[in-house]
């Protein structure tokens, strides 16, 4: 009765151990420049990332929420959980924005899903130029702690810095 | 006896509304006799899917009737300057001018900071104003009426000072459940200001 009593407290401690470890989540903050159609939206990016997921809020400096978007780590999928009525006119935009992170940072998914990402080395860091998942360009750049993400077809950036 | 507590029930909500319209008149004319603050900021944004909290800090400086300068200072520089209708923003060491009258986000954002400082807000029809006491502090909750502004923030907290009626902190609570916090420090009211304080 003991033993089985014992069994089942470590499974317990185990199954609790592993569902803490599952769901850890790790924050990076990007002192980010959002370019949309030539109008600079400047903010911090937050992007909290575990096993299965990547989710990322752009704030303003002054603390209003402009988009909350989160993208799958195994499959090309997304949830849209907020963005600002700024964006209603330009809905668009947050799907283009779900589709840049993603390349920008699971570019392994946007090969699941027929995007060609081709990595090429600059002077100052390296660049992934991908083709998209509708045979559009986009282009990435690592160069130290910037990145800087360009949609070719659509007038989107980002510029992102890592804060430490 | 159970007369004397009728009247009570009776009579105890309308005594509380007397007693709170009263505070709300003091804290809105200690807010009309503030000509000049000069203080330093915390800002906390609180996110309600990550435990960690973004922290930025900075400095302030306001003029009567329509001069400010919020200027965050860690871990970035960003800085808005606002001098009647001329809003500039200092993004790093990228400068950027806009007319709130012509600009409908940053006008918006000048009406919304002003109005908390000043005293105005008590006097806007876009916010419905209720009262509550925590600790130290009057917090004078402002419901966004306004559908519009409510998709942006769904109601402002003011923290007042019990003694003394003076704002030491902001509290802007999102429709999401997150909220950002601004306390502000080391305050210093009706002191004449620096030159230049309000130019780029």
């Amino acid at each position: 009765m003991a033993l089985s009593s014992l069994k089942y407290w470590l499974l317990c401690v185990f199954a609790g151990w592993g569902l803490v470890a599952h769901t850890q989540h790790t924050v990076t903050k990007y002192n980010a420049n959002m370019v949309v159609q030539g109008k600079s939206l400047s903010g911090i990016l937050i992007q909290s990332s575990s096993d299965t997921a990547n989710r990322f809020v752009f704030v303003s400096k002054l603390g209003l929420k402009f988009f909350d978007v989160e993208t799958k780590s195994e499959q090309f999928s997304y949830t849209i959980h907020y963005y600002s009525p700024a964006f209603k006119t330009e809905k668009r935009v947050i799907g283009i924005v779900k589709e840049l992170f993603v390349l920008g940072f699971n570019g392994e998914v946007a090969k699941k899903k027929g995007a060609s990402v081709k990595l090429i080395s600059t002077k100052e860091g390296f660049c992934k130029r991908a083709f998209g998942l509708l045979g559009k360009r986009v282009r990435v750049c690592y160069v130290n702690d910037n990145i800087t993400i360009q949609c070719k077809f659509y007038p989107v950036s980002f510029n992102l810095k890592t804060i430490k | 006896m159970r007369n004397l507590a009728l009247i009570w029930i009776l009579f105890f909500p309308w005594i509380v509304l007397g007693q709170n319209s009263g505070v709300l008149q003091k804290i809105k004319q200690q807010s009309l006799q503030i000509k000049t603050i000069d203080a330093d900021f915390v800002q906390t944004k609180n996110i309600s899917f990550i435990d960690e909290q973004l922290l930025s800090n900075g400095k302030f400086w306001f003029s009567r009737p329509g001069k400010m300068r919020w200027e965050y200072q860690k871990p970035f520089y960003y800085s808005i300057i606002i001098n009647g209708d001329n809003i500039t923003v200092i993004d790093d060491k990228k400068e950027s001018r806009f007319d709130a009258a012509s600009n409908a986000m940053f006008g918006q954002i000048k009406l919304v900071i002003m109005n908390m400082v000043n005293g105005k807000m008590f006097d806007d029809p876009n916010y419905h104003a209720t009262l509550k006491q925590t600790g130290d502090y009057y917090v004078v909750n402002f419901e966004t009426v306004n559908a519009a502004m409510k998709a942006y923030i769904s109601s402002i907290d003011l923290y007042f000072t019990k003694n003394g009626y003076l704002m030491e902190k902001i509290r802007m609570n999102e429709a999401s459940g997150d909220d950002t916090v601004i306390e502000f420090k080391n305050q210093q009211l009706n002191k004449p200001l620096k030159d230049g304080t309000f130019k780029p």
